[in-house]
């Protein structure tokens, strides 16, 4: 019921404020001044793949939604029907509230490209919404000496802007106090629906004239511009910008492994001392077994190989806030054209190194539907984070520990031939499965290079690599759990798992394997770090030797034969290149195709493959006695 | 007289934007494509690939199909 005299307080604790503008515009960084949310600043167009809410700090009463850049109000891709969600249709977004428009738009300008984001500001003043403009890169601007009167601006749009700085906090003590007075006073002129537009009210030629000549009033450029050295002269050269995407792209991968060694080393030394130790401390009884050879044994194996996660979550953060990652973009556009894709697959391709979830919903800003499909069809074989782990031990287990240069050879090698094969099947869907073609078409702007910020690269880094390990925790534990009990009962010399064994050992043998590995391998379709814990846990390798020591002499059953051979070996890794092993991805890709069918021939099919592969190259390697 | 597009463009040409062929191409006017406006092709990648364009101080890359669709009134050449 409404009271009648509603306090200032009332009529603002349901308002949501959307933060919208164009790609890099700044919106992001304003958000995390506003709501103190360190979520994700990139430096690439339409990163911000979800709208992302947060509490505006001063009252948290105040939802603050950050949207998808977007330079249009008439949508063209996925992720732009979801920016303009939160301007048309928020109550699908929050049942609960009464408008399906929001309290206030701050649109975010970036000082150093207005016109047409003027005129994106200009078209949503036209259909009535409440505006707050707020122009970013202060910085850039008085690096080349430009100034912008904020004054004449807002007296001419007779809304309130601001330029801000948003790394200064009286500017945003500024903003808010801005927020707080758009919300009470000017909401009034706002109509109580605002439909989405279909066409322009002025024509788009007039709102860019009026957009020139407010220019002219607001920002004063030097007579004489500065030529500065661009770094695209090299990146983007016909030759060396395809020499420096290799390069860039190769030592990637290379450092991953080869930064990492030392700390992997160090840490599995570690490890192993500590549960020496702790097994001579504890009185030995069924339980402390339980303890360390179920749980503590499990997490610790997967952990040592932590650190290359972070090192990989890192690199590729500093390579998506420099810029380059839209120039990455621009460079393998042509190739991918050629497999069904678009030279927008390709930062979704690559965030699939680190996880496939957030690198399929990335793949919503691919405007084709082609394309989309066939990006989403195929991130799964990209190799993530979760197999670093698994290729971590298994290329140990084929070199040995001590050739760092060499394993990060092999890790580069691992991660061509799955990019290899992940465009090979786009290439081949491509070629079978769409035969209509679909009229495509690309096009991106590229920002400016910037250099990234090392703390928030960190802090990232360091949030994600928390995610995996939280992410992995449970499911290592519960596997330890599954598995000790599976081997230890009704007695460890006939277990259920012996029972099972005569069903398990045959389907492994064409690959090397017998059944123990086997076991190790069914338990990582719940999520593929898992094998390597499972594997510290059937071969009970507590010992001084280390997961590798004990791997590296495990036999066959049965023989005096080597179990983990370098065709075994091989055979293990082509598995886990191609099959897919992620529930989190089968219910995420159910998502974002929309259809079971598409989702379950491509886990099936994966999995045969990658069966298929595994035992084809076991057997072959074998010929040439490996 | 043949109709120039910006495919036709040498590098570091710039030439006026005469008009859009295709009413899908609103994105690309809302990214500063605009009839009357003045562009630059500032990069070129080999084996048919996307060039890129300097449209009042902001790099936009586009392929040369989406390029082909706009019309340019052959201007002022800076070489």
């Amino acid at each position: 019921m409404r009271r009648l005299f509603p306090s200032p307080m009332d009529s603002l604790s349901p308002s949501i404020i959307t933060l919208f503008g164009h790609p890099n515009s700044g919106k992001t960084t304003i958000f995390n001044a506003l709501t103190g949310l360190h979520s994700k600043t990139v430096n690439y167009p339409g990163s911000t793949v979800d709208y992302k809410e947060g509490a505006l700090l001063s009252s948290p009463d105040i939802r603050v939604l950050d949207t998808p850049g977007i330079p249009s109000l008439i949508a063209q891709s996925e992720d732009e029907v979801i920016s303009l969600k939160t301007l048309f249709h928020v109550d699908e977004l929050y049942p609960e509230h009464f408008s399906p428009n929001p309290e206030l738009v701050i649109v975010v300008l970036d000082g150093t490209r207005l016109k047409k984001q003027l005129v994106l500001l200009r078209q949503l003043q036209e259909l009535g919404f409440n505006i707050l403009a707020v122009l970013t890169m202060k910085d850039y601007l008085d690096e080349h000496s430009m100034e912008l009167n904020t004054t004449v601006l807002s007296h001419e749009l007779e809304i309130p802007c601001i330029h801000v700085n948003a790394r200064d906090p009286k500017n945003t003590e500024v903003l808010d106090l801005l927020i707080k007075n758009a919300l009470l006073v000017q909401r009034q002129n706002q109509p109580e629906h605002i439909p989405r537009p279909t066409t322009f009210k002025t024509p788009l030629e007039e709102t860019f004239k009026w957009a020139e000549n407010l220019i002219g009033l607001v920002l004063k450029k030097p007579t004489i511009l500065v030529k500065k050295f661009d770094p695209d002269q090299v990146l983007l050269h016909p030759i060396w910008g395809l020499f420096a995407f290799g390069a860039i792209m190769t030592g990637l991968f290379w450092s991953i492994f080869s930064l990492a060694t030392p700390i992997v080393d160090g840490l599995d030394a570690g490890f192993s001392w500590g549960l020496d130790f702790l097994s001579r401390l504890l009185p030995a009884t069924l339980f402390s077994d339980l303890i360390i050879n179920g749980f503590l044994l499990g997490l610790g194996s997967v952990i040592v190989f932590v650190p290359q996660i972070f090192i990989l979550f890192f690199l590729l953060g500093a390579l998506e806030d420099s810029g380059y990652l839209a120039r990455g973009t621009l460079l393998i556009d042509k190739p991918l054209s050629l497999l069904g894709l678009n030279g927008k697959s390709f930062v979704p391709l690559l965030s699939g190194c680190a996880c496939a979830i957030p690198a399929m919903m990335a793949a919503r800003n691919i405007p084709g539907k082609k394309e989309r499909f066939i990006t989403m069809f195929v991130i799964p074989l990209m190799s993530c984070s979760a197999r670093l782990p698994v290729y971590g031990l298994l290329i140990s287990l084929l070199l040995g520990l001590n050739h760092p240069l060499l394993s990060g050879v092999m890790m580069t090698g691992v991660y061509f031939v799955s990019t290899f094969i992940t465009l090979g099947v786009a290439g081949l869907l491509n070629r079978f499965y769409f035969k209509a073609k679909e009229s495509s078409s690309f096009h991106i702007e590229l920002p400016e290079y910037r250099p990234p910020i090392f703390s928030s690269i960190f802090k990232r880094a360091k949030d994600q690599t928390l995610g995996f390990i939280f992410k992995a925790g449970p499911m290592i534990v519960m596997v330890g759990i599954g598995l000790y009990i599976l081997t230890n009962f009704p007695n460890p010399d006939y277990s259920f798992a012996h029972k099972l064994s005569h069903f398990i050992g045959p389907v492994f043998s064409p690959m090397g394997i017998d059944w123990r590995v086997g076991i190790a391998l069914i338990f990582s379709f719940a999520a593929r770090e898992v094998f390597v814990s499972a594997l510290a846990l059937v071969f009970n390798t507590g010992s001084e030797d280390g997961l590798f020591g004990a791997l590296q002499h495990a036999t066959h059953l049965n023989s005096q034969e080597l179990l983990f051979t370098p065709a075994s070996v091989i055979g293990l890794v082509f598995f886990f290149m191609i099959s897919m092993q992620c529930l989190t991805t089968v219910a995420v890709a159910r998502k974002e195709f929309g259809s079971w069918k598409v989702t379950l021939s491509m886990t099936v099919g994966y999995v045969s493959l990658a069966y298929v592969t595994a035992v084809a190259a076991y057997q072959l390697l074998r010929l040439f006695s490996f | 007289m043949t109709q120039h597009t910006l495919v036709d463009l040498n590098l570091n040409e710039t030439a006026e934007i005469s008009c859009l062929s295709d009413s899908c191409h609103l994105r690309l006017m809302e990214l500063g494509f605009m009839p009357g406006t003045t562009v630059t092709l500032v990069n070129k990648l080999p084996f048919g690939g996307p060039l890129t364009f300097d449209v009042e101080g902001c790099k936009i890359a586009m392929r040369r199909d989406d390029a082909s669709a706009i019309s340019v009134s052959h201007g002022l050449s800076f070489t």
